[in-house]
């Protein structure tokens, strides 16, 4: 900055308080969670679980992690009344405790019966591995599988070792077509969940027959545990229709009287009203209401958890979304398809400007967009349109593929003299085989294309 | 340098992990404590702060130093405790209570620990004033730096900090805004 630093900043260089309170008492107790603690992995349901539930309220960790407690130690806290109920079950319950039992598919165990709160899971069973049955209290049953303890959902419980038709899914969006109310596992008689909005988007980690198991992104409802839906209650996520996303960075909000007003924009927000003006009415998660513009808004409230981890990851990683500015860019573009609006951007941005044609189903501006220099292979326009009337599930898998990535992997950019490659790579973990590259070459005019089936 | 050592650790050990802490603990518990204006969370913030870095494989990579990479964390965690702060309202019975809550009290004794008057200005300042003040006068972070940590764009955090001081600097000194140029 320009203008000098005030005299009294100095007074701010030590503070707040006078003492230390990061005591060597604290970093001890830190210690000594971490051992206890262990390190969790991040795998299976786990994953999909902490990445989709608000990112897994950090106060249930650690009131989970107390010493006193459920691991090994004997627990000094009241548990609740033990009554084992009789809770209706349309499968067969788990009536006789005794003897070893197996889990139906990967679920979590929670530290209390039927969590209400955004509490974490604080393990997860695996299926073909014993676990005893230790209580049972309203369709919970607190279990131990190899030493971890706790409650999980008593609908998984089965006393064969094979049945395991839960399976865990690489994660899509679905959108709730009319409000709707959901289960806390499948085959629920009486949906015993929360209740969702119309336009409330949704995110499939598992399938068990005809029901899907979804992942939500909630502030005002506490819940816990598991969701379960009947896949003929949601519809396939729709750019059009789906009412919950997240704003673009540089989107300017306003309220009812035209000032400008503050929303994160990794938030989740509703979209309330599409207005005639090309403008949305959005209610934020703490609930603001405010107005912006239809471009700002990005139908998917799950790809925010993504683009967040930037923060903590290397730079090489570049951001699936533009930018409010970007998006004003691409709206010039897209109308005229002018490639000298083109001149100067950099092959990642192109590839965002083709991830967005690719979106909102614009098939003359994705054809644009690749080369169309002599020699590449790139069939004429009419062949292409062709081809693609001939396949009707072309949209919906093309979105999927997109929110597949946008939600779970991460970009970076790789230039030679006339030729880029976006890499995209799981966001965590994941192999060199998992890798994928996205080809984009320069054309005569110096100009970034997109390559012919650009990625393999 | 620091940044040179920690980048190459692939997975933090108990003495990483206490290194870690005697080096960057106060300050972490600081920035949350900026964040959230409550000791209390400031407490469990820190503490996740640092199992969250312990638990999974380390990511620094030296692009930044490592206080801004563990503020970076810090922010999130803050960000995630205030949204399920309502939820300990229904937290069933027979969870333990976590220990040393005082709600508002702490506020009332603030006074007389504070290592100097004008942090009782600077706490008393809007949320968004008050950290990119003292992410600029404390922790000295350049514009680009402040811009990367909160996800605002550099032209934002320019003008909002130039706000923060004026804002500050009329309540410190009482009403007149006595900065030289």
């Amino acid at each position: 900055m320009s203008e000098h630093r005030p005299d009294w900043y100095g007074r701010m260089k030590a503070g707040p308080f006078r003492e230390r309170t990061f005591t060597e008492e604290r970093m001890k107790e830190i210690g000594r969670k971490a051992r206890d603690g262990g390190r969790r992995g991040r795998s299976g349901i786990w994953m999909y679980a902490a990445s989709g539930l608000a990112v897994a309220s950090v106060l249930a960790l650690v009131l989970v992690l107390q010493p006193v407690g459920w691991f090994g130690t004997k627990p000094s806290m009241t548990m609740p009344t033990v009554t084992p109920q009789a809770t209706p079950q349309p499968t067969e319950g788990p009536k006789p405790m005794v003897g070893d039992f197996y889990a139906k598919g990967e679920t979590g165990l929670y530290t209390v019966p039927n969590p209400h709160t955004k509490e974490a899971a604080v393990f997860t069973v695996k299926t073909g591995v014993p676990l005893k049955v230790l209580d049972i209290s309203g369709g919970y049953a607190k279990v131990n599988q190899d030493g971890n303890a706790g409650w999980m959902n008593a609908w998984y419980l089965t006393k064969e070792k094979d049945e395991a038709p839960v399976d865990a899914v690489e994660p899509y969006l679905m959108f709730a077509g009319s409000a709707v109310t959901m289960s806390t596992n499948p085959e629920e008689i009486e949906p015993s969940g929360p209740e969702v909005a119309a336009g409330k988007v949704v995110k499939v980690v598992k399938e068990f027959q005809d029901w899907v198991g979804v992942d939500i992104v909630t502030y005002d409802q506490p819940y816990g545990g598991e969701l379960w839906l009947r896949k003929t209650e949601l519809m396939d996520w729709d750019p059009a229709m789906a009412m919950e996303g997240v704003l673009r960075q540089g989107a300017v909000i306003k309220n009812g009287n035209g000032r400008e007003i503050e929303v994160p924009w990794f938030n989740s927000v509703f979209v309330e009203e599409k207005m005639a003006n090309g403008r949305y009415r959005i209610r934020s998660e703490d609930g603001i209401t405010g107005f912006v513009e239809a471009r700002d808004f990005v139908p998917n409230p799950f790809i925010a958890e993504n683009e967040r981890r930037r923060l903590l990851l290397s730079v090489m990683t570049e951001n699936w979304l533009m930018t409010s500015e970007e998006m004003k860019g691409y709206e010039r573009y897209a109308a005229s398809r002018d490639e000298n609006l083109l001149r100067g951007l950099p092959p990642i941005e192109i590839f965002r400007y083709y991830v967005q044609a690719q979106l909102n189903r614009d098939e003359k501006t994705v054809y644009a967009l690749l080369i169309q220099d002599q020699g590449h292979g790139v069939p004429d326009f009419e062949t292409y349109m062709n081809d693609i009337s001939h396949d009707p599930g072309l949209a919906q898998r093309t979105w999927r593929l997109w929110d597949r990535l946008m939600m779970g992997y991460r970009l970076g950019e790789e230039v030679e003299s006339g030729q880029a490659t976006i890499t995209i790579r799981p966001t965590f973990g994941g192999t060199e085989e998992e890798v994928r590259g996205f080809q984009l070459l320069r054309n005569k005019a110096g100009i970034w294309k997109v390559a012919w089936l650009p990625m393999q | 340098m620091e940044q040179d050592y920690w980048r190459f650790v692939e997975r933090f050990s108990p003495e990483d992990l206490n290194e870690l802490m005697r080096q960057h603990g106060q300050e972490v518990w600081n920035y949350a404590y900026f964040l959230t204006k409550r000791k209390d969370w400031a407490d469990d913030i820190a503490q996740e702060t640092f199992l969250k870095v312990f638990r999974s494989p380390n990511r620094y990579r030296g692009e930044s130093s490592m206080q801004t990479w563990l503020f970076a964390i810090t922010r999130n965690c803050a960000f995630n405790y205030r949204r399920s702060a309502f939820l300990r309202r229904v937290i069933p019975v027979g969870q333990p209570e976590r220990p040393g809550r005082e709600p508002s009290a702490e506020t009332v004794a603030m006074g007389n620990q504070l290592a100097d008057e004008i942090w009782e200005t600077v706490m008393a300042l809007p949320a968004k004033y008050r950290e990119l003040l003292v992410l600029d006068a404390k922790y000295e972070m350049s514009l680009k730096e402040m811009a990367e940590l909160t996800g605002l764009p550099v032209g934002t955090v320019k003008s909002r900090l130039s706000r923060a001081r004026r804002k500050a600097a009329e309540m410190w000194e009482g009403g007149g805004v006595h900065e030289r140029a």
